[in-house]
């Protein structure tokens, strides 16, 4: 119940900043994501079918603006059957975009081809414009690299390790310490700026290694990982920092294996085994997952079944089930949670079955993946 | 141009800091050699073999007189354990480890030269180290001479006597007429601690360099940081430049506080300080080379310290640090030539201790493998960069 809550309060905070900035016009590139994202047709699926729904959305982004990460077809193959293969996607500018899966299901790879550390076996890579694997200088300067362990150096301080890495950007002194004093600032290790690396706890380890990343003030910044093995309130903090960095119009392409950080993302690619099963909005992937819009009622106990084959013999609803966990409580299917609920109300009051509480209901997104597994035939995995 | 700068300060600074953040590092790296030159300066006396002898002397051999003579003759060079005629005892002294050679006088010397026959003084020892073997034979043959030149004496003094001839002249003027005179034109003679401080000098330096070297990249790939690189516009000639730069003006350091501490010490320094600094600074770019290579093709920090070690063995072996040059096989020599230390040992001997300039051979040797590593390196790096 609580967790519910919870993610009904982020989902509403994020709406809400959602409309403050579409109203303030400081993300513009967000409300083109909706739009994009609402040209398709809501999840997809990798099927044949699916691949034409994909050209759809390039073609919607392309006509807003170019995306930043272009993918077609893209392959890179360690061996026959290892590595990530039938990559086709694209991010638009200004968005966070997520690549969540299980461990060893392709991430850090797909990081690595987008990079340019890996050269597509097959297939094509477009980001910025340039091939990863031929990126000029002046495409480097513009991504940011956050590596999935600690790769700085462990006898150089906090701002040693800063401004050797501002300095391979080629940043002059003066930038360079300007930025890091922003810098340090922005990820709260400015009051530890002269400690050495190795004394720094893992979070703080995490936290100077996504300034090193954002050093040189990249517009499009690669995290591998960067929550990994990090306690939940620095989790929560590092992605307030990506909301900040999206906000200022940066483009983040972040992995993770955690499943609830998928809420934090603009838009989420599902990856497993080397392929993208899924890729779209997290609202879309949940309704995805359920069908629709999920709706829980509830009513009295031992009305409950009376009042499940009542809403299912309803035109509007998809499905609709008892909690066998919480008596008198209904989960409800239906295309949309806002104009349904009052419909519902009263069929159920023609019937003079009293509802005591309706809301739209937002399930956790552990449950949207692993229905979303189950839909993909992996759900045993 | 600015940028590429900027690159190279970048790992120039950070390899500086890195280093510098070690205290101990740093202690062990230039207290600890200077501590092993001190100790080996103090220890080392650079003399022979001390061999103790038990010498067999049967009653008849020889005169009590020359039995003297001869035993003066004995300890000069050894030192003289037991004087008896029991060659059995003398045998089981030597089993025991109680003496390392027994000496032994032949019978009737004076019968045997009557006669015109040779006597055989007869050296028997237990003794497994080749260098003390070819000493004690050296000595043994030194004191053989003595002995017959003490006979020989005693022979013409008697024909002196008996027959007036070449009375005017000493006995032993006859037997020796020339005797051997010495002068080191460089002056007194050097201590063996002095003679070999430019050695262990360009030893230290070599190793630290190659170590140093060898772990530098290894490391970082090991820890992730060649991903950084990568992705960063930063070429290879910038990062493997910057760490030359870096390790170079470290060592450099290094180098000019390690001869200070051999000058208080006592060791020459009679040649041109710019050569030396040069050679220096070629000798630390040269093992840098190495260094970085092995750095370069090795999987983990181990292999690294494996490899560098290795390389120390054989610079040993075939720098002429210790075993010369000249005492190998004709077709080893160009191998020697690929071992930074055997140009520096020369190079630091000629400007340190005798005050020349060393031979264009040198220079050019030490120059080649800087080059040669360099470019090796910058290939090997850069394919590591697009393999990771």
């Amino acid at each position: 119940m609580n967790t519910t809550v919870i993610m009904q309060h982020k989902s509403l905070t994020k709406q809400l900043k959602i409309e403050h900035n579409k109203e303030t016009n400081t993300v513009v590139n967000f409300s083109k994501l909706n739009s994009s994202a609402e040209n398709h047709n809501s999840v997809e699926k990798r099927s044949s079918d699916d691949l034409a729904s994909r050209e759809a959305v390039s073609k919607s982004v392309k006509s807003s603006e170019p995306p930043i990460i272009k993918a077609q077809n893209a392959e890179h193959l360690f061996n026959e059957d290892v590595g990530v293969r039938d990559l086709t996607f694209y991010v638009p500018r200004g968005v966070i975009f997520g690549l969540v899966g299980p461990s060893g299901s392709g991430k850090t790879t797909t990081i690595r081809l987008l990079s340019g550390m890996y050269k597509p076996t097959s297939g094509s890579v477009q980001v910025l414009d340039q091939a990863p694997n031929h990126f000029s200088s002046r495409a480097r300067e513009n991504i940011g690299y956050m590596p999935q362990h600690f790769v700085l150096y462990p006898m150089l301080s906090v701002a040693e390790n800063l401004n050797f890495v501002a300095s391979l950007y080629g940043m002059g002194y003066f930038k360079r310490r300007k930025r890091s004093k922003t810098l340090l600032r922005f990820v709260e290790l400015d009051r530890v700026r002269d400690r050495l690396a190795s004394q720094l706890s893992g979070g703080m380890q995490r936290r100077l290694q996504l300034a090193c990343a954002l050093a040189h003030d990249p517009q499009l910044i690669f995290a591998d990982e960067p929550t990994a093995g990090v306690d939940p309130v620095m989790r929560s903090k590092f992605w307030d920092h990506f909301r900040e960095l999206r906000d200022e119009g940066r483009t983040l392409f972040v992995t993770t294996q955690y499943i609830g950080e998928i809420e934090n993302c603009d838009i989420v690619a599902i990856i497993r085994e080397g392929r993208m099963l899924y890729i779209n909005t997290p609202e879309e992937l949940r309704r995805k997952a359920f069908g629709g819009d999920l709706i829980r009622l509830s009513v009295d106990p031992k009305r409950v079944v009376e009042a499940v084959h009542l809403l299912n013999n309803q035109s509007i609803v998809k499905d609709a089930r008892r909690s066998f966990g919480q008596p008198g409580l209904l989960l409800v299917s239906t295309d949309d949670a806002a104009s349904s609920i009052p419909t519902l109300i009263a069929v159920l009051k023609e019937s003079k079955i009293d509802t005591q509480q309706a809301e739209k209901y937002a399930p956790p997104f552990d449950d949207v993946f692993i229905e979303l597994m189950k839909q993909d035939g992996g759900g045993d995995d | 141009m600015i940028k590429s700068f900027i690159h190279l300060m970048a790992f120039f600074s950070k390899e500086v800091n890195e280093v510098i953040r070690q205290p101990r590092l740093l202690l062990s790296l230039i207290l600890g050699p200077f501590m092993v030159l001190l100790l080996f300066g103090i220890s080392y006396n650079g003399g022979l073999p001390n061999f103790r002898v038990a010498l067999v002397a049967p009653p008849e051999s020889i005169s009590s007189e020359q039995l003297n003579k001869m035993k003066e003759s004995i300890t000069r060079n050894f030192t003289l354990v037991s004087d008896n005629s029991d060659e059995a005892a003398a045998m089981e002294m030597l089993h025991r480890r109680e003496v390392d050679i027994v000496e032994i006088l032949p019978t009737n010397i004076e019968q045997n030269v009557a006669e015109g026959k040779q006597s055989s003084v007869r050296f028997e020892y237990l003794v497994v180290n080749p260098f003390d073997e070819s000493w004690l034979k050296y000595l043994g043959s030194a004191q053989v001479n003595a002995m017959n030149r003490s006979l020989l004496e005693q022979a013409v003094r008697s024909l002196q006597e008996q027959s007036n001839v070449l009375t005017n002249l000493p006995p032993e003027t006859v037997v020796s007429p020339l005797v051997p005179e010495y002068q080191n034109l460089r002056g007194e003679t050097i201590e063996f601690m002095n003679f070999y401080a430019p050695s262990v000098l360009a030893l230290i330096l070599q190793h630290i360099a190659v170590t140093l070297g060898a772990l530098s990249i290894v490391r970082e790939h090991g820890r992730g940081a060649l991903e950084m690189f990568r992705i960063a516009p930063v070429s290879s000639f910038d990062i493997i430049t910057g760490k030359y730069l870096g390790y170079t003006l470290f060592l450099g350091i290094m180098a000019s506080i390690l001869v200070g501490l051999i000058i208080v010490l006592g060791t020459p320094f009679l040649g041109n300080v710019v050569l030396f600094i040069l050679l220096a600074l070629l000798l630390i770019t040269a093992s840098l080379g190495i260094g970085f290579l092995i750095s370069c093709v090795s999987k983990t920090d181990s292999t690294a310290v494996q490899l560098s070690m290795l390389t120390l063995l054989v610079s040993i072996f075939f720098s002429g640090f210790f075993l010369p040059l000249e005492n190998f096989n004709s077709l080893m020599l160009p191998f020697t030539n690929i071992v930074p230390l055997t140009h520096a040992i020369k190079g630091f001997q000629n400007i340190m201790l005798e005050g020349t300039a060393p031979s264009p051979y040198i220079w050019i040797g030490l120059a080649l493998i800087t080059l040669v590593t360099y470019i090796a390196v910058q290939l090997l790096f850069r394919r590591l960069l697009h393999r990771l």
